[in-house]
This record gives structure tokens, C-alpha cells and sequence, in this order.
């Protein structure tokens, strides 16, 4: 049975899906997930025998429907089929796994219904029918999922076997392969300078140079036969120049020699005016434009520099005369400056008035200090007067509270009280005195009357009479004007006691009493108010001053000092030595300031000459025209420079003039190249023609007169056309030869090179080859040996049974690998239809290429791909 | 009274072949090659300036002056210049195989003249016809001397041959330059088959009366003697060694050939070498020898041979068998340091056939595999020249030869035995 084509509806995860398989050749299936690769097996069992679960000797996830049932459900059919050819007849088996009910079609060109002859009374599966092998029979035989299978009988078990016995080390196949795989590695890796690379591809690489070192020496064989023509041609139009040409070469070759001579002549004096020229430029790029310089500034420029300089000659020894003074002077002002800094902005009006304003505060504090004291003194003498001078207010306030009228009066009667006292006390003292005298008299008397009669002669009644009368007048006197003084103060007081009461007071005797007081105590009190008031005044006065002083404190840069005495008499002093000190420093050096304004004199004179030379520096353009020193200098260095600029413009527009260029310019590299080709052309000329007529070089030179005549005369036009000819030809071929010379050599060597290489690659190759060839037939013939004649099942029609075996099971070394892809390529294949499950690229059988051929085994990859959709699957399980 | 004696001097010269892929073909690197075009022209040069001193009569060059395919432009100049040097000495020259005249060889003035060469000077004549002519001696015009410009051997050549020697009016003294092949005087491998069968006899040589031929076909030297032991005719093979065939001394003949006044004459010739090296071939067979022993024993033959160390070419053909492990490779190396140039063809092998292998072992089992398939390789392509030509060897295994399955046997062998090969002749 040769198994055609899978088709799948609907089984596990495949889904409209066929896989076609070569019934010649051995099949490999790549499939990375192993339940994938497990799906091809499983589908065909399935089909050919249906699902049992019970089934002995078959794995059980293939017995199991549920595990292949559609995922999607009821939309998809669960059904797959398998096209055979058995005994000639192509059969399509079908199964729908949802009712376990298979149908054989017998394919052709029209299809026929054979279920019943394949299945007969039904109690067999088409399987069974159709290989008379039993389902567990037909695993055993057909399938190999297991390499490592060693109990059993089954064919598939004997290969495994014979796999396993193969793979050994220490099998002489095992030997005979590594020297396969040592020759194979030669092959694929051919030494080759030092390099390594497939032979196939290095002879490949090599006939392919030898190709086109072969294709370029037969086209310069091929251009080489083409030169024959020239030759001919040369051959050809030698006659027509024989005899004509010879002068008219020479003629050429001198007027050349004589062209090129001078155009060397030329080429030389223009590098040498090239030279010149560049160094005139270079100056000319280092001078800069000098295009629209004002040098007729020039005259007044000089005028006004010896003006210059005789006023700075002056100005010069003046300075120099002056300079100890003025340095004299300038140290002292300096010093002067320093000292009484803040204070030059003093005029001596201000000086004056800050003077009298400070004696004025000085006398005014003075005296305020004094009144200050004075009152203090007062204060203090007063309270040693006992004055009280809180009741001295009290009465101050009640004759205050009185009408001046009233306060007047009131005073005045207390003054007349007083006054009527004083009388009153005077009365009473001569009252007292002529008492005293009057008692002294009698007393007198009394002690006379008493006395002796000696005292007795004067009579005692008589003694001091007239005194004693005058002393009782006085007496009465006295007692009278007591009694009126007393009246009349009685009078007074009572006017006292109604002025009391007004005064609120309701006491005459106290008013009178304060009056007294106030009287008593009012010289004091007086005098402490007058001070008090004068204290008042002065300070005022002080205050104002000390306004006015503050602008000068603010002048003099003192703002922070307090205004008292002591500082505006050091200001005011301060201010009048720094009016002094300048004072003195100007009467002291007054002659040395006339002398400096003379100085003055000369810088502003020179200044003014230096102003007028600016301008004329700066129509001059000069760099710095304000330093004038330095820009006079500038001047005449520019001016120099004018001068040399003209001299070296007029020498370029003499070259521009004389050669229509200026050599000194990049433009000579272009006229020099212009030269040099033409001179390399007539020496290339000159070389060709004396390449080619040797003669030309050794004849006479024309006389020199002849030669320009010859440069001004045409030559025969038939001559030219011919000798152009002659040239054109000569030219061609020995363009031809320099490269043939060049190269047909070199090519021949290159080729020799490599067809040596290539003869010893292709020796090596085949050499290789037959070595690897010979061994592997051997093992061959070691693996035929090892194979179990019971690998090869036939089924009932005596047709070998299809192999399907997992060779991911084998994945061990690749050596291995190959060893029993040698086995089954070379020993199974040819006698059953093999399918390799594989589960990466490592099955390589293109590896085996030669091994295939010499079986006639082609290679088939089995793909699953999609469904067609006139697949006849469906119509035909339905 | 004696009888007067007429004398007739020359240098005669063959197969220069300057400019001659040869070289490449020998193996010499680009300089080496260079270095041997200048050495080869540097002997001709030699060689006319003895003639020039020796003041022969004639120089007579026959035969590949140059190969016409490679020679340059410079070379014909040198050697255009080379001969008018010899001022009024006269040179013939009988265009060879490789030279001969055709529209772009330099012998055709209008070659010359179309890539502006220098012509020929007037004292060199060259026979540029194919047909057989003569010319006098421009000082002894007694002296004819015959040439050809050379034709490829065939049926027809053959005829004009006998045309010419029978048309051919006997001089006085007649010298003939002969560029085409005559039997004996070149080895088989000069001329192919088909032309080999129709070159000229000696006896045809010595039947047409010349006094004296200058062969010039053979690469190597060749005296043709009546049976009198006479001297009749002489080649000087190749002036330099260009080719591993060319071994030894390289010459030159400063010739005599001497008429008395009845008739007698004498000829001789002298042979003098102007190249300054040789080519030197040696084969060995180191079989049984240790290395050092194989190379004492190369070299000591080398000297023998005349070999000159930092000089000469050699050629060395290694064969036998080594053991293994014990590859000729350390050999190869020094032979190499110690000439100007050595090639060696390596054709040992490794001794395995001499080891008793059991006889269903893999190893005996591949040498019988492959000794049957070397027998039936050799029956198929019984000569290595065969595949020798250049010419690609036609694929697959039904076009091996000998060598190659031999080689195949080593590989196989070392393959099973070291797990690994020795590449022979392999860069």
C-alpha cells in the first residue's frame, strides 16, 4: 500500500488541511510541536482502523476520540480521508468520527462506491480488510514514534534495533562514517589561501576567473587580429608619403621643437613675473587700499604739526620750568585739599557769618548757661528764704484773679498799710524814745532831788526841762499819729477785706497778707521770671542759630555731629583756617598760577592744533585719529605707503597691460596649464614623430628665418589628409600595444594561476569525493548487513507496508543522525514508502544527494497546507 | 703546395623565446619572471658582443627570437638596437615557431612603423618568406645562406620541401637556417602527432648538399654528422632554460666552417653559455629514508648536477612513500631557501600500503576498493599527460585518472586513520 494524499475536514487542530506524499520517495514532514507531528499517525489510524479505546498495543491518546474531536463544535465536520494505491487500484478511504462509518471510493476517472468490498458484514474495520493486518499489527509494523523500542518482534522494533546498533561508537560504520563526515568537511571546507570555503563553490569561483581571464585574452587576441588592418592601412599609406612627408615631418617636428622652445621661454618668464607679481600683490594686500586717500591733507597736515610742535617745545620747557614749583604747589594743595576736604566749598561770606553766628551761640549759650545758673541760684536762694513758692503761686494766682484795678489798689493799700505801719512802728519807736527819755528825765530828777545838798543848789525840778517838754511834745505827738495811722490802716483794711472777697478769698488779712508776702517776696520772684524769660529767649535764639548751622554741618560733610558749641566753634574755625590755609596757598603760589594758565594757554593752543589735525587724520582714515602723535606718524608711514601703492599699481597695470592678464593672479596657474598643454601636446607630437621617423630628430634644423616663413605656409592639403591618416593609424595601434603589453601578459600569468589552482581544486575535489563515495558504499554495504529481514511487512496483496517514522525521537548526535538517515535512505526506503516526522531542519537528506541518486529515492517534503476547495473529501463522506 | 682554404665564422643562436610565457608556466613569481625576461635578453646580448669580439663572420639566429604573442614593444627595440650595435656584422635571422612572420610580428616594418619602432638596421636580414631563398654574404659573396620563415610540418610542407632542395642551384658554399623540425633533432613533446609524421628526414638533409645547416626546431642540442663522421649540421637547443625540459647547460656555437680549395670541408662548432643560470630537474624517491637523510641526499644530488645554491632553477620530483606522521613538507621548505627558485612536484606518499590491515577490516576493504578502481582508471587514461594540458578533466567518476584515485586511496586512508588529510600539492 503507497499512501497518496491526507486529507483532513476537521481532526484535533487540524482543519481543512492535506498533505500529499510521494509514493516513490522518502517523505519528511516538519512539524516542531510533537502533537502535531503525532497527528499524522493518529489521523491515519483513525481512518483505517477508526477509534477504540480498549485497542491493545497502541498508545492510548490515539484511542481516545474526545482528544481529536473539532474544538469549534458543530460547524465542522469531524472527518478526514486517505488516498491509496493498492495493487494498482487508487482508493480514497473515508471517515466520518462522528459515527465511526468509513467509505473506500475507487478513484478514477469516474468514482465507484467499494465500501462493500472493503468492508463487507461490517464487523472489520476497512483497515483490516485492506492490510489483513489486525489494528495493533498494523502500529507495530507501520509506525515507529519510539527509537528506543528494543523488546518486540514488529519490523518497526528491528529497525530501532538496527538504529540503535548503528549509532555505536564502537561499530566499524561508525568509523567508516566519521571518515565520511572528515572527507565531507574537506569538501566543505577546502583550504584555500588561508582561507576555508566549499570546493564546489571554489571551482565554481575559479572557473568563472578562468572564464573571464579567457573572455579578456581572446578580446585582446581578437583586437590584436583587428590591428592587422591598421598595419595594412599603415602599409597602405607609407607609398603615398613616401618621398613628400619626410620634409614636410620636419618641417613639423622643428616648428614644434621651436614652439615648445618657446613656450618654455614663455612659461619661465611668466613664473618669473608670476613671482614678481605675486610679491607686488602680496605688498599691495599688505599695504591694503590706499584707493581714496586724502593726501592732500598732507600740506596743512605739516603746517599745522610745526605749529604744533613750536607751541609744545613752549608748552615743554615751561612745564619743565615749573614742575619742581607746581610739584611744590600740587603737594600743598594736595595736602591742604586733603586736610580741609569738605570744607573748600566755604566762601569767606559763609566763613564770616558762621564766625559771628558762632559767637553770637557762644555769648547766647554762655549767657543762657549763666541764666540757667542764676535761676538755679535763685531757685535755690529762695528756698533758703524761705519762700514758699508754691503759696507764692497760690498768691501770684489770687492777685491774678483779681482786676488789675483792684490787684493795683489792693497792692496799693497794702503798700500804704505798710507804709502806715512803718509810720505806725516809727511813731511808736519815738513814742518808746520820748517815753524813755521823759522816764530817764525824772529818773533824773528823782536821783538829784534825792541827792545831795551840793545837787541840791540846782534845783532837780528843773533839770532837762526843755527836754523833757520836747520829749512829752513827741510824746503826744507820737501817741496822735499812733492813733491816726491806726485809723487810717483800719480804713485801708477794711477796703482790703472787700478786695479780699472779690478776690474770692473772703479774708482781708490774707489777701493783705499775700499782698505783704507777694511784696516781700517779688524782687525774687521778679528776678527768676525775668530769668526765666531770658532763659526762654536765648535758648530760642540758640535754636535758631542751630538751624542756621545745620546747612553748614551739612556743607562741611558733619551732618552726623551733634550742633553744640564746642563743634560750631570748631566748624567756624575749620572753616576760616581752610579759607586761610587757601588763602595763603593762592598768595603763596600766585605767580606759579600765571604761569600755569600760560601753560593753559599753550595746551589749548595745542589742543586747538590737535583738534584741527584729528579732522585731517580722519578724512585721512587713520586708525586713532585722537592720538594725534601717533596718527602723525600713521600719516607719513600711510602717506609712504601711498606712494609705494601708486608705484606698485602702475607696475600691475603694465603686466595686465603687456600680457592681458595679471600674472601675478590665479589666473596664470590657468594660462601656464593652457601652455603646458599645448607644449605636452607638441612634445607628445615631437616624441611620436620621432618615435616613428627615428630620421626627423637627426636631420638639419631650418634656418631660423626659413622656419617662420615655413610657420606662415600651409601644407599640401592631400599631404596633411594623408599624413593625418598615418598619424590617426600609428596612434590607434600603439594605443593598442602600450595596453596589450601591459596586460596579455599579466593575464596569461593570471590565468596560468589559476587554472593551476583549479586543476588541483578539481583533483582534491575529485579525489575527496571518490574517497567519501567508496567509504560510503562500504557502509552501505555494513548497513545493508545490519538490516532485520523483518523490516520489510507485506500486507495482504503481498505490498510492502508504508514506514512512518518520528525522527525527532532520534535527535541525538548529528553524526548519529546521519548514520541512521544512512540507514533508512539507503536500506528502507527503496523497499517501503518512508515518512520522516521531523521536528527541526536537522534532517538535511540534501546531504545525502549522492547516496539518493545512486537509490533513485527522490526527496518529498510532505507540507500540511490548506484544503483546496475542490477538494471531493466532503462530497464523498457525505 | 697547400690548398688555399676559404673560412666561414659564426654565432649561431636558438630559441631565445624572449618575452615567453614559458616562465609563467615554470611556476616564477611576477618578479622572478621579470628578473629572468632581463637575464635572457642579457645573454643574447652577451652572446653578440663575444661575436662582435671573436669578429665572426655572420650571426645567424634561428628560430624564437621572441614569442610574437607576448613580445613587447621594449624588447624588440632592445633587441632592434642589440643588432645594429654589430655595425656592418651581418644577421640572419630564419623566423621560428614561435616568431615566424606574419602582418604583427615585428619583423614586418610596417608594424615597426605603425608603433613607431625602430626599424630593422640594414646589416640584419630576415628571412620572412616561407618559401626557401638565399642571400649572399655581404663581404664573401661565395657565401649563400638559405632560410625560411618556419610553416607547420603537414603533407603539403613536405612537397614544397622537396620542390625547394630540388630547385635549389648549388653555390659555392651554401649555409642553410633551418626553423622546422627534422627528425631526431626534438623531443616528442616539441610537436604534436599529426605534424610530427611529415618533418624532415636527415637523410634528406644530407641528400640536399648544404655544407652546413643551422638547425633551430629542438630545444636541445643536436649535431647531424655524414656517414663520415662530419660535421654537416648543428642545433644549440635553447640559448636560456625557459622550461623545467631545458635542464643544464644552455649554449650558444660560435661556429667554423672551413672550404679548402678542392672542396674539402670542415666544420665545427664551439659551445658557449651565456645564461647565468640553469635549470636543474632531480628526482627522488625518499622511500625508507628519514628527512634529514632525504634531504642530505637531495642536495648532495643537486651538486652533483651542477646545481648552484641562490643561482639556478631547480626541479625536484619527490617520490616513495614516508611514514607517517613524517610528511616531506620541512623538505620542500628548505629546497626552496636554497636555489633561486624550486618547484617541487610532490608525489610521495604515506606509507599505510605497508602495513597489514586484516582483511575485513575497513581500511583493507577501501584499498581493494580503490586499487580496482585505480586499475580500471589507469586502463581508461593510461598516460597522465591525457589530463595534463590544461584542459579541464571531464567530470565525474568515469574520467579519474590513476593519479587521482591514488589520491583518493591516501585521503580515504588518512581519513579512516587520523581523522584528517594531507592535501597534496595544495597552496
Amino acid at each position: 500500500m503507497l499512501i497518496e494524499r491526507l486529507e483532513i475536514v476537521s481532526f484535533g487542530a487540524a482543519v481543512n488541511e492535506q498533505v500529499e506524499f510521494g509514493t516513490n520517495a522518502i517523505n519528511l514532514v516538519e512539524e516542531h510541536s510533537e502533537q502535531e507531528r503525532l497527528l499524522i499517525p493518529a489521523v491515519m489510524l483513525a481512518i483505517l482502523y477508526g477509534f477504540d479505546p480498549d485497542q491493545a498495543g497502541i498508545p492510548e491518546s490515539l484511542g481516545d476520540v474526545s482528544k481529536f474531536r473539532p474544538k469549534d463544535g458543530k460547524g465542522t465536520q469531524f472527518l478526514a480521508s486517505l488516498d491509496c494505491l493498492q495493487t494498482g487500484r487508487h482508493l480514497r478511504i473515508s471517515r466520518d468520527f462522528e459515527n465511526n462509518k468509513a467509505t473506500v471510493i475507487e478513484r478514477g476517472s469516474s468514482e465507484k462506491d467499494v465500501t462493500d468490498e472493503f468492508l463487507g458484514n461490517g464487523d472489520k474495520s476497512v483497515g483490516e480488510v485492506l492490510t489483513k493486518l489486525s489494528h495493533e499489527e498494523f502500529w507495530q509494523n507501520c509506525f515507529l514514534l519510539n527509537s528506543d523500542k528494543r523488546n518486540g518482534t514488529s519490523a518497526a522494533a528491528a529497525i530501532a534495533e538496527a538504529l540503535r546498533k548503528i549509532v555505536d561508537p564502537t561499530s566499524t560504520m561508525y568509523g567508516k562514517a566519521l571518515a565520511v563526515g572528515v572527507l565531507d568537511s574537506y569538501l566543505n571546507q577546502f583550504p584555500y589561501k588561508s582561507i576555508q570555503i566549499k570546493i564546489d563553490f571554489l571551482i565554481h569561483e575559479l572557473e568563472q576567473q578562468k572564464l573571464e581571464l579567457k573572455r579578456k585574452t581572446e578580446s585582446l587576441d581578437r583586437e590584436r587580429k583587428g590591428m592587422i588592418g591598421l598595419i595594412e592601412g599603415v602599409a597602405a599609406v607609407t607609398p603615398k608619403l613616401d618621398g613628400k612627408v619626410g620634409q614636410s615631418d620636419a618641417n613639423e617636428y622643428f616648428q614644434l621643437c621651436f614652439r615648445a622652445a618657446e613656450i618654455d621661454g614663455q612659461v619661465l618668464h611668466l613664473r618669473a613675473q608670476h613671482v614678481r607679481l605675486r610679491n607686488i600683490l602680496k605688498d599691495l594686500a599688505r599695504i591694503g587700499s590706499m584707493e581714496g586717500f586724502s593726501i592732500e591733507c598732507q600740506q596743512p597736515v605739516e603746517e599745522l604739526w610745526k605749529r604744533r610742535s613750536s607751541h609744545v617745545d613752549d608748552y615743554r620747557n615751561l612745564e619743565q620750568e615749573l614742575a619742581p614749583k607746581i610739584e611744590e604747589y600740587e603737594a600743598y594743595e594736595r595736602e591742604v585739599t586733603q586736610r580741609w576736604e569738605r570744607l573748600q566749598s566755604f566762601t569767606p561770606e559763609q566763613a564770616q557769618a558762621l564766625r559771628v553766628g558762632a559767637d553770637n551761640f557762644l555769648i547766647l549759650a554762655k549767657e543762657l548757661g549763666e541764666s540757667r545758673q542764676q535761676r538755679e541760684r535763685q531757685e535755690k536762694g529762695s528756698e533758703g528764704g524761705q519762700i514758699d513758692l508754691s503759696k507764692y503761686e497760690e498768691i501770684k494766682r489770687t492777685l491774678a484773679s483779681l482786676e488789675p484795678r483792684d490787684a493795683n489798689d489792693a497792692k496799693s493799700y497794702s503798700a500804704l498799710i505798710m507804709g502806715f505801719r512803718k509810720q505806725l512802728a516809727s511813731s511808736e519807736k519815738g513814742k518808746s524814745k520820748a517815753e524813755s527819755i521823759i522816764s530817764e528825765i525824772e529818773e533824773q530828777r528823782r536821783a538829784k532831788a534825792e541827792g545831795g545838798n551840793v545837787l541840791k543848789m540846782f534845783k532837780p525840778s528843773l533839770l532837762r526841762q526843755p527836754e523833757l517838754e520836747a520829749a512829752q511834745a513827741d510824746l503826744e505827738r507820737h501817741v496822735a499819729r499812733i492813733d491816726d495811722i491806726h485809723g487810717r490802716i483800719k480804713n485801708l483794711e477794711s477796703r482790703i477785706q472787700s478786695l479780699a472777697q472779690r478776690a474770692g478769698i473772703g479774708d482781708g488779712s490774707t489777701l493783705l497778707e499775700y499782698i505783704n508776702q507777694y511784696s516781700a517776696a517779688s524782687p525774687q520772684v521778679q528776678e527768676m521770671e525775668r530769668l526765666d524769660e531770658s532763659i526762654v529767649q536765648r535758648q530760642a535764639a540758640c535754636d535758631r542759630l542751630k538751624s542756621d548751622f545745620e546747612q553748614y554741618f551739612r556743607q562741611a560733610g558733619r551732618a552726623d555731629q551733634e550742633i553744640n558749641a564746642e563743634n560750631i566753634a570748631s566748624l567756624s574755625s575749620d572753616v576760616i583756617n581752610c579759607l586761610r590755609d587757601f588763602r595763603s596757598l593762592n598768595s603763596t603760589f600766585g605767580t606759579l598760577k600765571l604761569s600755569k594758565q600760560q601753560l593753559e594757554f599753550l595746551a589749548a593752543e595745542i589742543r586747538g592744533i590737535d583738534e584741527a589735525l584729528q579732522e585731517l587724520f580722519t578724512r585721512a582714515k587713520l586708525n586713532e585719529p585722537a592720538n594725534v602723535e601717533a596718527s602723525y606718524t600713521e600719516f607719513y608711514g600711510k602717506i609712504a605707503r601711498y606712494h609705494h601703492w601708486q608705484s606698485l599699481q602702475e607696475e600691475i597695470a603694465k603686466a595686465e597691460h603687456k600680457y592681458g592678464f595679471n600674472p601675478g593672479t590665479e589666473q596664470i596657474h590657468q594660462v601656464l596649464a593652457e601652455l603646458e598643454l599645448e607644449r605636452t601636446q607638441a612634445w607628445s607630437r615631437i616624441h611620436e614623430l620621432v618615435d616613428h621617423f627615428p630620421e626627423i630628430a637627426q636631420a638639419k634644423p631650418p634656418a631660423a628665418n626659413e622656419l617662420e616663413k615655413l610657420r606662415g605656409k600651409p601644407v599640401e592639403a592631400e599631404l596633411q589628409e594623408a599624413r593625418k591618416e598615418r598619424d590617426n593609424l600609428q596612434r590607434q595601434m600603439k594605443s593598442f600595444f602600450n595596453d596589450y603589453d601591459e596586460q596579455y601578459t599579466s593575464l596569461l600569468a593570471m590565468m596560468e594561476a589559476v587554472d593551476h589552482q583549479l586543476t588541483t581544486s578539481r583533483n582534491c575535489k575529485l579525489a575527496l569525493e571518490l574517497a567519501r563515495e567508496v567509504l560510503e558504499q562500504l557502509l552501505m554495504d555494513d548497513l545493508a548487513k545490519v538490516s532485520p529481514k523483518t523490516t520489510v511487512p507485506k500486507d495482504a496483496k503481498g505490498e510492502a507496508l508504508p514506514l512512518i517514522l518520528d525522527a525527532a525521537g532520534w535527535s541525538q548526535e548529528e553524526l548519529e543522525f546521519s548514520l541512521a538517515l544512512r540507514f533508512v535512505v539507503a536500506v528502507i526506503a527503496p523497499s517501503r514508502q518512508t515518512i520522516l516526522l521531523s521536528n527541526n531542519r536537522k534532517v538535511r537528506l540534501e546531504r545525502f544527494s549522492p547516496i539518493l541518486n545512486m537509490s533513485s529515492i527522490p526527496v518529498h517534503f510532505a507540507w500540511r497546507k490548506a484544503l483546496e476547495s475542490e477538494s471531493v473529501l466532503p462530497k464523498a463522506a457525505t | 703546395m697547400p690548398p688555399s682554404i676559404e673560412s666561414h665564422t659564426f654565432l649561431q643562436v636558438s630559441n631565445l623565446n624572449l618575452d615567453s610565457p614559458a616562465l609563467i608556466r615554470m611556476g616564477l613569481n611576477r618578479e622572478h619572471r621579470i628578473a629572468r625576461a632581463k637575464e635572457i635578453l642579457g645573454a643574447l646580448t652577451r652572446a653578440l658582443t663575444e661575436a662582435k669580439a671573436r669578429k665572426v663572420d655572420a650571426v645567424y639566429v634561428v628560430g624564437n627570437l621572441w614569442d610574437n604573442q607576448t613580445v613587447t614593444q621594449e624588447t624588440i627595440t632592445l633587441v632592434v638596437d642589440a643588432f645594429e650595435q654589430l655595425g656592418d656584422l651581418p644577421v640572419f635571422i630564419a623566423p621560428g615557431k614561435n616568431d615566424a612572420c606574419r602582418v604583427d610580428s615585428a619583423y614586418n616594418p610596417h608594424f615597426l612603423k605603425g608603433l613607431g619602432l625602430r626599424q630593422w638596421s640594414s646589416n640584419v636580414h630576415i628571412f620572412a618568406n616561407q618559401q626557401l631563398a638565399a642571400v649572399e654574404h655581404p663581404r664573401q659573396a661565395d657565401w649563400k645562406i638559405w632560410g625560411h620563415s618556419f610553416q607547420l610540418p603537414s603533407e603539403e610542407r613536405a612537397k614544397q620541401w622537396q620542390e625547394f632542395l630540388a630547385k635549389r642551384s648549388k653555390g659555392k658554399f651554401d649555409l642553410l637556417l633551418l626553423t622546422e623540425p627534422v627528425e631526431g633533432a626534438f623531443a616528442a613533446s616539441e610537436l604534436a602527432e599529426p605534424a610530427r609524421r611529415h618533418v624532415l628526414t636527415e637523410k634528406q638533409i644530407i641528400a640536399s648538399g648544404f655544407d652546413y645547416v643551422a638547425f633551430g626546431f629542438g630545444n636541445n642540442q643536436y649535431r647531424l654528422r655524414d656517414e663520415a663522421d662530419r660535421l654537416l649540421g648543428a642545433q644549440t637547443g635553447s640559448l636560456v632554460g625557459q622550461k623545467f625540459s631545458e635542464v643544464g647547460t644552455r649554449v650558444a656555437f660560435f661556429g667554423k666552417v672551413q672550404k679548402d680549395s678542392q672542396g674539402g670541408i670542415e666544420t665545427s662548432v664551439e659551445p658557449v653559455e651565456f645564461d647565468n643560470r640553469r635549470i636543474v630537474a632531480h628526482s627522488v624517491d625518499m622511500s625508507g629514508m628519514t628527512a634529514s637523510d632525504a634531504m642530505v641526499d637531495i642536495m648532495q644530488s643537486f651538486e652533483d648536477l651542477g646545481a648552484r645554491k641562490g643561482v639556478d632553477i631547480v626541479h625536484l620530483e619527490l617520490e616513495g612513500r614516508y611514514q607517517v606522521g613524517q610528511e616531506p613538507t620541512a623538505i620542500i621548505e628548505k629546497i626552496k631557501e636554497n636555489f633561486f627558485q624550486a618547484v617541487v612536484q610532490d608525489n610521495t606518499r604515506p606509507n599505510y600500503l605497508a602495513e597489514a590491515f586484516a582483511p575485513g577490516s575497513s581500511e583493507a576493504r577501501f584499498i581493494k576498493a580503490m586499487l580496482v578502481l585505480k586499475k580500471e582508471a589507469e586502463k581508461r587514461l593510461p598516460t597522465e599527460e591525457a589530463t595534463a594540458d590544461g584542459e579541464p578533466a571531464p567530470a565525474g567518476m568515469d574520467h579519474l585518472s590513476g593519479r587521482v584515485v591514488e589520491d583518493a586511496l591516501y585521503y580515504g586512508l588518512e581519513a579512516l586513520r587520523q581523522k584528517r588529510v594531507n592535501l597534496r600539492n595544495v597552496d
